[in-house]
């Protein structure tokens, strides 16, 4: 019993500091300034993604921030497309821009909307097909925000007025860069009936 | 009994140095300590569905620890492991550190012949960060991507099955298998683990010291799609199986050192890489 209870001592000792983990933040200066989610979130020249004022003057939050609204606001439909899953990853529900009442365009995610969930998932809009390699806005990638998970709808994310001609809606892992889920948007004139 | 005790003797020799001897009992007072390092280096995951996808480089560091020691003679034997210090770094995002999780268990051992069988419990402990964070909304969700453990309690129910034998005057075998049931907590779904091990010595002087040990390890959960896909191996929707070598050397009296790889060849939400380990254990 006296060489077992070395053995139990540790045990409980270790139970009982169980602890929260540390993090070192390994993203470069500059990203780390402008308060984005990975280092490929910078434009051509390096410059961090930063909060946009569109045409209306009101002020788009922080997409690094924003976990986006549970209420779909009315307004007309700009594009929309069902959602599908990237690979063996499943998706469901339809994701539209809007012109809110108010001004503001919205990357809204209907009632239907669900998503296979993955650590770090955050709604993106893109003109290309993939983002294997990264948000990057030098390519014309916005990040539209923050999923809460479980992932499901509805809800809405105010973009800016450069998001307008997106061709695709993402949900994305963004630390892992793993592509999730894609709805490929479509003109409201072809796509009646999908809108919110 | 001249028998008896020469298949005793042979099953401490091999046994010594393997990391995980759970269908051999201990007898009380006797124990095993085996404090190793694991490295896996990724730039590939396992989807859910087991398809390969490119990440970052990601690496993840752990010192680990297996203890085990007889309480009373065949019949109960108390087992200690888990991850001390795990690190997972992702290139260019940022690294989370901190104590892994922790399990404790009993075996008692069933049969001892015609072969050893042995029926286990263990108790898995959320000793781990299953969401680091950070004050920064954004390296926040990098931080919570990289866990450093699963977050729950389980209870996972084991069987161990094992035989040692040998091959003329040369050479000394072992064999074993276990089974094991995983209850898990915080809405997880179950999983059944397995693994098979076979190791193998020359029974000559000086090369008797080495000790080859092939392994087949396995995890299977129960999901059915719903669960939060992690990357580092953890959490809720983890499946693999993994084959591994170990080289294991008899350095002075009953301390050990050994090297070996392992690679899963399929698996979800798991890195996919070999992962390369370093022990020294001592039996006392």
């Amino acid at each position: 019993m006296r060489q077992t209870l070395p053995f139990i001592l540790f045990a409980f000792t270790a139970v009982t500091v169980g602890c929260d983990a540390d993090f070192v933040d390994l993203r470069p200066e500059n990203v780390r300034a402008g308060g984005s989610t990975n280092s490929p979130m910078v434009d051509d020249s390096g410059v961090p993604m930063e909060t946009t004022d569109d045409d209306s003057g009101s002020s788009v939050p922080d997409p690094t921030t924003q976990t986006g609204s549970r209420t779909l606001s009315p307004g007309t439909v700009v594009s929309s497309g069902q959602v599908v899953g990237v690979g063996s990853y499943t998706a469901s529900g339809t994701a539209s821009l809007v012109r809110t009442e108010g001004g503001t365009l919205e990357l809204q995610f209907d009632d239907a909307f669900m998503s296979s969930n993955v650590p770090g998932p955050v709604a993106a809009l893109s003109t290309r097909d993939v983002l294997e390699d990264g948000i990057t806005p030098g390519e014309g990638d916005v990040l539209a925000g923050i999923f809460e998970t479980p992932i499901r709808g509805p809800v809405a994310y105010v973009v800016g007025d450069e998001a307008e001609g997106a061709g695709f809606a993402w949900v994305y892992c963004n630390p892992f860069q793993v592509e999730v889920a894609r709805a490929e948007l479509t003109p409201a004139a072809s796509a009646a009936g999908n809108g919110p | 009994m001249k028998y008896v005790w020469a298949w005793s003797f042979l099953s401490i020799l091999l046994l010594a140095s393997s990391a995980s001897a759970q269908a051999w009992t201990r007898d009380q007072g006797s124990g095993y300590v085996n404090l190793n390092y694991r490295l896996i280096a990724a730039d590939e995951i396992y989807d859910p569905d087991g398809n390969e996808r490119s990440i970052p480089d990601y690496k993840q560091h752990a010192i680990g620890i297996y203890g085990e020691v007889g309480v009373i003679d065949r019949y109960l034997t108390l087992t200690f492991d888990g991850e001390l210090y795990r690190r997972n770094v992702l290139e260019d995002m940022g690294a989370t550190q901190g104590l892994g999780d922790l399990r404790v268990g009993a075996w008692t051992g069933v049969l001892t012949a015609p072969f050893r069988l042995a029926l286990g419990v263990q108790l898995g402990l959320p000793t781990g960060d299953d969401s680091p964070s950070v004050d920064d909304p954004a390296a926040n969700l990098i931080a919570a991507s990289l866990p450093t453990g699963d977050g729950e309690y389980d209870v996972t129910f084991r069987s161990a099955i094992g035989h040692s034998f040998t091959a003329g005057s040369l050479f000394g075998f072992y064999v074993q298998g276990n089974l094991g049931y995983a209850l898990r907590t915080k809405g997880f779904t179950d999983q059944i683990v397995y693994g098979a091990e076979f190791g193998t010595r020359i029974t000559k002087p000086v090369i008797d010291r080495f000790l080859l040990i092939l392994r087949l390890v396995g995890t299977e959960s129960l999901d059915t799609g719903a669960a939060i896909s992690g990357f580092a191996g953890l959490g809720d929707g983890v499946s693999f199986t993994s084959y591994g070598v170990e080289l294991a050397a008899r350095v002075w009296s009953t301390f050990h050192l050994s090297a070996g790889v392992e690679s899963a060849f399929r698996g979800a939400n798991v890195p996919s890489a070999p992962a390369y380990k370093f022990a020294a254990s001592y039996e006392f």
